[in-house]
């Protein structure tokens, strides 16, 4: 019998590899009887709707933007490369 | 350099510098590796540019370029200072939460109830802040499996992670301490 622990880690690890027969029984039988670890794998479903609704602007801060002064060295940089 | 209009990586950095750098800075943490990666993509693009038709929109072909940048400068990294193993990431979380039989200690809300609703933005910038908050090599592994949707063979593959297991657990683990940061910051009052 899994304890909550345990099964919060199949949970997860169901998220990113198949799991073999055993764990799948054992897994299934938990959350039927277990309500926390029913709504933690909701949780975890919900994180990765959200995180794929909104992947992209997850990352773009509004602090994550190109400095004048980097974008100066990168354009140097680019300006360097042989003509065509 | 001389280069058409289509094809000038000086038009690319404007047009998507600020998208690059922040895709970078997401996965490397770094300001100085995200500029140099974002360099080293447009450098590649134009070196590249003949095999490019316009099949996909122009940012999308810069960000698969700048994927391959990411993964080569983390698998780097992970040769230099070796991240990979469990015991680099306590499980000091999953201790405070369950009890010495593996029982819940914390209570697991409901997200779904009407009262608890956030809005997709506040989620996201509540995302955002618990993901700055996990350990770096936690949060690059996380970014790339549920953001980026890598799988774990190629995780495993690309950034020579020692075991199977170890990537699982690292998740595990991820995954424990954003719930719980989420579950921390999203109290609503009256709950």
């Amino acid at each position: 019998m899994l304890n909550c622990r345990e099964a919060t880690q199949l949970v997860s690890a169901n998220r990113d590899r198949t799991l073999h027969f055993g764990e799948r029984i054992g897994l299934g039988f938990h959350l039927l009887i277990c309500k926390w670890c029913r709504r933690y794998a909701r949780q975890l479903g919900d994180i990765a709707r959200i995180l794929r609704g909104g992947g992209d602007r997850l990352l773009s801060q509004d602090s994550a933007q190109l400095e004048p002064a980097a974008r100066d060295r990168i354009r140097a940089r680019l300006e360097q490369e042989p003509p065509l | 350099m001389q280069s058409t209009a289509q094809s000038d990586p000086a038009v690319w950095l404007q047009r998507h510098g600020d998208a690059l750098y922040a895709f970078a800075l997401g996965r490397v943490r770094n300001a100085s590796v995200a500029e140099d990666l974002v360099q080293d993509t447009l450098l590649a693009a134009f070196a590249s540019r003949e095999g490019f038709r316009g099949e996909a929109a122009e940012r999308t072909w810069l960000i698969g370029i700048l994927k391959h940048k990411v993964i080569d400068h983390l698998r780097r990294r992970g040769r230099e200072v070796p991240l990979d193993e469990q015991h680099d990431y306590p499980a000091d979380v999953e201790d405070a939460c369950f009890d010495e039989r593996g029982h819940w200690l914390v209570d697991v809300r409901d997200w779904s109830r009407p009262d608890r609703v956030l809005e997709q933005d506040q989620l996201l910038a509540l995302l955002r802040e618990c993901i700055g908050a996990l350990p770096e090599r936690l949060a690059t592994l996380f970014v790339l499996r549920e953001v980026d949707g890598m799988e774990s063979e190629e995780l495993i593959a690309e950034l020579e992670i020692s075991s199977p297991g170890n990537l699982w657990v690292m998740l595990s683990r991820a995954r424990m301490r954003l719930r719980a940061c989420l579950e921390e910051k999203s109290v609503q009052p009256g709950y």
